[in-house]
């Protein structure tokens, strides 16, 4: 371990680990950004769909309605 | 995971940070007795200055809010916080992890340190407020006035308290000249005991010769400890000559000015690090990591407000902050 620690080896060590955690980082951050565009999209779809106004009634003509 | 449209512009997003990790450990020269640790500064410094950012936007949301009282001003003047908090946090880390190289302690209250701490308090009593409120407008109303008062004293911890301090450790002088760079005068037999960055300074004696002026200062270390004799001085055109280093510690005393006659010196902690940025390389991967900062900033902002509009979509009436 203490070669880990040498002056010639630290700092690639150092950068290592830093890259290390910043690719899980951005890749976490980018599933949670996939994670709610889907979320919004769905709900976005579902707003969507309950705004169609519903027939409330259907108009016909007189001969028809009389039968 | 697949890839979808708009996944290009985070994916350059991520390559440049990573460009900006690597140049600031190996490309970015050694800075004269910081070492390794002054590389510290490519990040902590454009993360420092993104926290302003974000909680004057946060403050610019509220201010929408009050005036147009639109949930959705509210929504952004949070996302905004929050991602202004967490860039507070990394910033008083990696100032804590440079304290440690530098200073030889994470944590030693200096003007700088406290001032960070007390804005991350601030802002954690925002949240605080936010939660602590059941009825929705009312949250809103307070907090956005909160977050305003909160937002007038960011600039003064952040960029006034810890310059007009006479005592911080703190490279004010790496970007911003003539922030607090003149040092201090000290009187021969005076009974006043000046302070430089944490170092407690008493000009015991001061000769002058035909080519040389000296200064003998005694010098305590931060709780008395470390009592030593330091002798900076000054050439015969005036300029510094000796700059003895301070015990333990990677700075130098120098002497700016000596009246022999009149027995008073002007002394200064001369922090390493200062005109960081003449260097052409460290000055683009600083300007690099600024902008990729500011990127990641606005990607988390972007991410969080979505959050939090769902939420809103969800349930009208309540939001989890």
């Amino acid at each position: 371990m203490t070669i880990l620690l040498d002056a010639g080896v630290a700092i690639y060590v150092a950068m290592t680990t830093a890259l290390i955690v910043w690719v899980g980082v951005f890749f976490y951050l980018l599933r949670i950004d996939h994670a709610t565009q889907d979320v919004a999209r769905q709900l976005n779809e579902r707003v969507t769909a309950t705004d169609v106004p519903q027939p409330r009634a259907t108009i016909v003509s007189n001969e028809q309605a009389k039968q | 995971m697949a890839l979808r449209n708009g996944d290009g512009v985070k994916i350059f997003l991520g390559l440049w940070i990573a460009a900006v990790i690597y140049c600031m450990f190996l490309v970015v020269p050694q800075y004269v007795g910081l070492g390794d640790a002054g590389r510290i500064i490519i990040v902590h410094v454009p993360v420092a200055w993104i926290t302003s950012a974000a909680f004057l936007l946060s403050a610019i949301y509220s201010i929408i809010y009050l005036w147009k009282r639109n949930t959705i001003s509210d929504v952004a003047a949070v996302a905004a916080a929050e991602v202004g908090m967490l860039y507070c946090l990394f910033a008083t880390i990696t100032g804590s992890i440079f304290a440690e190289v530098v200073w030889g302690t994470f944590w030693n209250w200096d003007p700088r340190e406290t001032s960070i701490l007390v804005l991350l308090l601030i802002y954690a009593a925002y949240f605080a407020l936010r939660s602590s409120v059941d009825d929705n407008e009312r949250r809103r109303r307070l907090a956005a006035v909160y977050n305003i008062f909160a937002a007038v004293t960011m600039p003064f911890l952040l960029f006034v308290a810890p310059r007009i301090a006479d005592s911080t450790l703190h490279p004010n002088c790496a970007f911003l000249q003539g922030s607090k760079c003149e040092g201090v005068a000290l009187n021969l037999g005076d009974t006043k005991i000046s302070q430089l960055g944490d170092v407690v300074v008493e000009l015991k004696s001061l000769t002058k010769t035909d080519t040389l002026t000296q200064a003998t200062i005694e010098v305590r270390m931060p709780g008395m400890k470390n009592v030593a004799t330091l002798v900076p001085s000054l050439d015969s055109e005036g300029k510094p000559a000796d700059r003895p280093e301070f015990p333990g510690q990677q700075f130098r005393m120098v002497l700016l000015e000596a009246d022999a006659s009149a027995g008073t010196v002007r002394v200064n902690m001369q922090a390493p690090g200062t005109n960081l940025l003449s260097n052409p390389r460290t000055l683009w991967v600083f300007l690099a990591s600024n902008l990729g900062f500011f990127g990641l900033a606005f990607w988390l902002y972007h991410i969080r407000r979505t959050i939090l509009q769902v939420q809103q979509v969800l349930n009208p009436g309540e939001m989890s902050i």
